[in-house]
């Protein structure tokens, strides 16, 4: 999506329990023990380590990103917190913020090489919406990108 | 001296036959000289024609070079009271800087000026540029939105063929109503390439906007609700489905603002639910109590969520909100709505005393800046309907700022007008302040202003 990030897209993007990799139900142990792994494995600069998942895309885990996350843990009402916003259980694949209305971006008008044949294909195969009920014209809509060069086309 | 008049209409014809073709190799200075010959043959505003050639012949250099910007800068520095012409050339230059968001507000301005301050040819490159640049980024709506405009305030013959055709195209891509049918798409482009080969990559969209039926949705409409990439929530856990509801949203940011609406209906619903009888807040307190937290801990946990939660449908639904039926909306969204509307009336009124006590104190900015701080208001004042979601709340929010931003802009247009020359600039101020003036039944200021948009700016 455009524009800066929002705070709450920071607080999901950057919950603790997403950093650390664990659910909510933790228990204290379990928090610490994950914590020193993330460390370790950091300090080792192991590229596994550097990547964890949220329900709004991949974020970057840092040494400083982990100590964080283990400082707010450990205070009880900051963990109540943050434990609502942890709720959802993220799985891999595109997200919803990364994935959005972006697909189709980015025609160059330069090529004239393509045909109407191929045009047609194209456009019925670059929907990126997760839910479903939508007409063809509707998805259409939803999928088509810019038009690159069409400045050029105009004499700019 | 028959021969000095023979090299002169000689070069006057050249720089007539040639200013297209220079202007297209991207040699600035070369178009900058024969745009100074067709000057002399008898244009106006002619450091802005000139500088104009220049940034146009800038924009065509593959990277463009510092050296020919600071030649167009140097022409436009000369101007003491800009008119169109040199306001298309700071926005065409800001353009070959890079900075299209500037370009964007400075040529979209180009327009507002009275047509006698105004080249057409200015105003026709303004608006091809923002054609293209719309249809650059995507922005179909944005196209459909100047072609209804192009419908009711300009001629066929105001862009050329091809930027008719984009236009053509944004209404058809969105559905609008009033979209052409295939026949007129087919007849625009025929006048737009004649027996050249369109290009691919535009038979492909045009290819998709025959799937389109024309009036088929509102423009607004840009598809689904994103999910976010998580496992499905059990249906007894009301505050998951009221997060997963929140991280949509929070997905939803620069969405199309009827989409946004709807992420904001359904995310304060599902807080609404999961709130209910101080449920959400019972739960905090039990489980910080569980945490060793101290009492109160969960409730005070409880009032930042709170918080949080109306600080996001806030900042989200500040890109621009569009709900169907306001009255659906529950307590969590409105408190949400409710801040994004306080937010929203401070931002502008502070920018609106800002600029008065500015202008009553005479401190001058350069002209343009003079302009494009206008502008900036202007835009505030006009945006903040649109971001408290429109209509009667849009038309509120309209009401209780008019007199801060007409005091504002009646003080600026004023010392403009009658101390600064910049009279150009001044005509447009009190031109939109007429306008909105009207909007707000405020008839005693629109009988003036329109009174002051009328004087002769020359």
């Amino acid at each position: 999506m455009a524009g800066q990030r929002a705070a709450g897209v920071a607080r999901v993007m950057e919950n603790p329990f997403y950093v650390l990799g664990l659910r909510p139900q933790a228990t204290r142990g379990e928090i610490e023990r994950e914590g020193q792994k993330w460390l370790g494995m950091l300090e080792l600069g192991l590229a596994a380590a550097r990547r964890y998942v949220t329900p709004l895309g991949v974020g970057e885990r840092t040494a400083d990103k982990v100590r964080a996350a283990l400082a707010e843990l450990r205070d009880p009402e900051r963990r109540v917190l943050a434990e609502v916003w942890a709720r959802l259980q993220p799985v891999e694949g595109e997200t919803a913020a990364e994935g959005e209305g972006e697909a189709a971006a980015g025609t160059d008008l330069s090529d004239a090489s393509t045909s109407t044949s191929t045009s047609t294909s194209t456009s019925t195969s670059t929907s990126t919406s997760t839910s479903t009920s939508t007409s063809a014209s509707t998805s259409t809509r939803a999928n088509v990108g810019g038009l690159e060069g069409a400045l050029k086309e105009l004499g700019f | 001296m028959s021969t000095l008049v023979f090299i002169a209409l000689a070069l006057v014809l050249a720089a007539g036959v040639l200013h297209g073709w220079i202007v297209r190799r991207g040699w600035v200075r070369l178009a900058m000289a024969s745009a100074t010959l067709r000057v002399v043959r008898g244009g106006q505003d002619g450091d802005g024609v000139i500088a104009l050639a220049g940034a146009r012949a800038l924009l065509r250099q593959r990277v463009p070079s510092e050296a020919d910007a600071g030649l167009v800068e140097a022409r436009l520095a000369r101007q003491r009271s800009p008119r169109g012409a040199g306001l298309a050339a700071h926005g065409l230059l800001l353009a070959a800087r890079g900075d299209r968001e500037g370009a964007r507000v400075l040529l979209a301005s180009v327009a507002t000026l009275a047509p006698a301050v105004c080249p057409a040819a200015a105003l026709r490159l303004s608006r091809e540029w923002l054609i293209g640049d719309a249809a650059e980024r995507g922005d179909w709506a944005a196209l459909a939105a100047m072609a209804t405009s192009m419908a009711t305030s300009m001629s066929s013959e105001d862009v050329s063929a091809r930027a008719a055709l984009l236009l053509l195209l944004g209404q058809r891509l969105t559905g609008a109503e009033g979209a052409p049918d295939d026949a007129t798409l087919a007849r625009a482009q025929r006048r737009a390439y004649g027996l050249r080969r369109t290009p691919a990559a535009l038979v492909v969209l045009l290819t998709r906007a025959r799937l389109v039926e024309p009036g088929s949705a509102p423009a607004s409409v840009s598809g689904d609700l994103p999910e976010p990439a998580a496992a499905p929530v059990p249906a007894d856990d009301l505050v998951g489905e009221a997060t997963h509801r929140h991280v949509t949203l929070l997905a939803c940011k620069g969405a199309a603002p009827r989409l946004v609406g709807d992420a904001v209906r359904r995310a304060g619903r599902a807080w609404d639910v999961a709130r209910e009888d101080g449920r959400l807040e019972a739960t905090l307190e039990s489980r910080g109590a569980q945490l060793g937290a101290l009492p109160g801990a969960g409730s005070s946990a409880a009032r930042t969520l709170v918080e949080q939660i109306a600080a996001d449908i806030a900042e989200i639904a500040a890109s621009g909100l569009d709900i169907e039926v306001p009255g659906e909306l529950g307590p969590t969204a409105r408190r949400g709505l409710h801040l994004l509307r306080e937010r929203t009336l401070s931002e502008v009124e502070q920018a609106a005393r800002a600029l008065h006590r500015r202008a009553e104190a005479r401190r001058p900015l350069a002209p343009l800046d003079e302009w494009r701080e206008w502008l900036a208001l202007e835009r505030a004042y006009l945006g903040a309907m649109a971001r408290v979601g429109g209509g009667a709340a849009g038309d509120e929010v309209r009401r209780v700022l008019w007199p801060e931003v007409a005091s504002a802009g009646s003080s600026l247009a004023c010392w403009l007008w009658n101390d600064r020359s910049l009279r150009a600039f001044a005509q447009a101020i009190f031109a939109s302040l007429a306008r909105q003036a009207t909007l707000v039944h405020d008839e005693r200021l629109a009988a003036i202003h329109a009174k002051n948009a009328a004087l002769s700016p020359m």
